[in-house]
């Protein structure tokens, strides 16, 4: 007992530093290894506003709902390097124009409005929530093509640390989703991705400037190929950090006050969670974040209202006025900037169903990413679409 | 966008590694590894919030993905068991050329036996090579609390070594060299982490 004594604090951390195991360097050097390029493509791939998509890539199983093989993974997590493209190459011109002209609305009064909408639309749950998402990711970086990665830099040289190159023309990935997912824990889940996946080019002179560049690849077989996905595990949905089932989805409250006060307790469990107010978003963000995520989900009528009512009392949200989706249905757009970028909702103002969400990078122009939701409601069959 | 990319790459390279290093000894080489990604994908984010030296960022980062993994099911002890996990035969060689005075199995048990957060703490500022105002950036606490904490870790440690040490050594088992009595000269460091 007394040897023990005379052990000094500096004889611990020597023999507690003596435990550390070899193996600690010699795992981490390899796993660097093995991940580095992959890895921190994907990473930069990632548009740099919080919570986009990508965390469904980075961890599969998380939101197995955005969870997309091959492309539609690639094409929901690009975007990072996304700026200004001019004029619309696939589709209805101009469709991306920012609205300049003044909003016949201010967003708290259409958001008010679409909560009364909300309520309004029937809905009879049925076995399987459908979605169909389109998703366009505009491409700059020569990263982004196929079979090319990050430059390697030469270790321990800074002139050798690798520049992003940037491509001498723009190009689009589109491609689509559909998924089923099932309300009871006990039915499965399936998804389509892969769907209709094509690269486009905005302007003619993209299209010359891709030829002069030698016409590479913009998108692998893998990338093209159309893939259905079974998932047996039941489906979560995200609120902020915490993982919900489709269940506790769709017995959120209906009373706006009550909503509210829900989403506030999530939060400040959030940011205890994850150690104080820096870690996490700040909250008006965080309600944005989980609009984004859930009006266009199964939650019920009354929860969408209630949504749509916290967000009218929210600091931040700006209307754009009418605009056009991305696939040309008019919608209203309502908006809130974030790190990287505004972020804007597209909302149908006589359904108050979610249209589109669209990421923008740059101060205007079009946006580096957008998620159409193309078609969803309720079906009883796998395969089958409302 | 340019000087995003070089800054966020050059971070990578730098501590890609030794943030895998830490959640390594937290949790099972996977995991480990889908932390450490994760880590460096909140960096891209939020990387005008990363400031030299950018370690105890990326750590307390980590630190918290970590937390979440295990609020999601396993808890508890396990530091001890990822040393336990990961020893190698160098690792008993190297105890063993270091002659200290207590078997390292002896240390590894009495280290199973200290509350996790002790283990934490100790953890960053002998394996993760943090002086205690970076590691209390990672606990996210004020620099003279963490002193307490280390203080108090390296007491517990202390204690628990001691008790140990009372035990007469019945031999290292794992590499079959079995000593009779052990030196009474002051242990030396063996591997000494950075």
């Amino acid at each position: 007992m007394s040897s023990g004594e005379k052990r000094t604090m500096k004889d611990v951390d020597t023999t507690f530093r003596a435990l550390r195991p070899a193996a600690l360097d010699e795992l981490a050097g390899e796993a660097h290894e093995r991940r580095r390029d992959a890895e921190v493509e994907r990473i930069m791939r990632t548009s740099a506003e919080p919570r986009t998509v990508p965390r469904a890539v980075t961890r599969p199983g998380r939101r197995p709902l955005l969870l997309a093989a091959g492309v539609a993974a690639a094409a929901v997590v690009a975007g990072g390097g996304a700026v200004a493209v001019t004029g619309g190459g696939d589709g209805p011109a101009r469709r991306h124009t920012p609205v300049t002209q003044p909003s016949p609305v201010d967003a708290r009064t259409f958001l008010l409005a679409s909560a009364k909408a909300a309520e309004r639309a029937p809905v009879k749950p049925g076995r399987y929530w459908y979605e169909r998402i389109q998703t366009r990711v505009v491409h700059e970086y020569e990263h982004d093509l196929p079979g090319h990665t990050l430059p390697r830099p030469s270790p321990g040289s800074r002139k050798g640390r690798p520049k992003l190159e940037r491509l001498p023309y723009t190009f689009v990935t589109t491609g689509r989703q559909e998924s089923w997912t099932a309300r009871s824990a006990h039915d499965r889940t399936r998804t389509i991705t892969g769907i209709g996946v094509r690269a486009s080019f905005p302007t003619p002179r993209d299209q010359a400037q891709w030829r002069r560049a030698g016409a590479p690849e913009l998108l692998s077989k893998e990338d093209r190929t159309r893939s259905v996905n079974t998932y047996d595990m039941p489906v979560r949905y995200q609120i902020g950090n915490a993982q919900v089932s489709m269940d506790e989805l769709r017995r959120l409250p209906v009373d706006a006050a009550v909503l509210g006060r829900e989403l506030r307790r999530r939060y400040e469990a959030d940011m205890r969670k994850s150690g104080g107010a820096a870690n996490v978003d700040p909250y008006p963000y965080y309600i944005w974040m989980t609009a984004q995520d859930l009006l266009a989900g199964p939650i019920t009528p009354g929860t969408k209202a209630a949504l749509y009512r916290v967000l009218a009392g929210q600091q931040g949200i700006r209307s754009d006025g009418p605009v056009a989706d991305p696939v040309g249905r008019r919608g209203v757009a309502v908006s809130m900037g974030g790190l990287g970028g505004r972020i804007r909702l597209v909302i149908d103002p006589k359904t108050a169903e979610l249209l589109a969400y669209e990421s923008f990078v740059g101060a205007d122009g079009v946006p580096g990413l957008s998620e159409t939701y193309e078609q969803t409601g309720w079906v009883d069959a796998l395969d089958e679409r409302p | 966008m340019d000087e995003r990319g070089t800054r966020f790459t050059r971070l990578y390279d730098e501590y890609h590694r030794r943030v895998l290093a830490y959640a390594l000894t937290h949790a099972e080489p996977h995991t480990a590894e889908d932390i450490a990604g994760e880590t460096f994908l909140i960096a891209w984010r939020r990387l005008d919030e990363v400031r030299d030296p950018a370690l105890p960022w990326l750590l307390a980062v980590a630190r918290n993905l970590l937390h979440k993994q295990r609020d999601r099911g396993r808890r508890g002890r396990d530091l001890a068991a990822r040393v336990r996990a990961l020893t190698s035969h160098g690792d008993l060689a190297a105890w063993d050329v270091a002659e200290h005075v207590v078997e390292r199995e002896t240390v590894l048990a009495a280290v199973a036996a200290l509350p996790e957060r002790d283990l934490e703490v100790l953890a960053l500022v002998n394996w993760h090579g943090l002086d205690t105002r970076e590691a209390a950036r990672v606990m996210r606490c004020s620099g003279p609390a963490f002193a307490v904490r280390l203080h108090r870790a390296r007491r517990r440690l202390a204690r628990a070594l001691e008790a140990a040490g009372d035990t007469p050594c019945a031999g290292d088992a794992a590499d079959g060299s079995a000593r009779a009595s052990r030196p009474a000269a002051a242990p030396v460091a063996g591997k000494a982490a950075r």
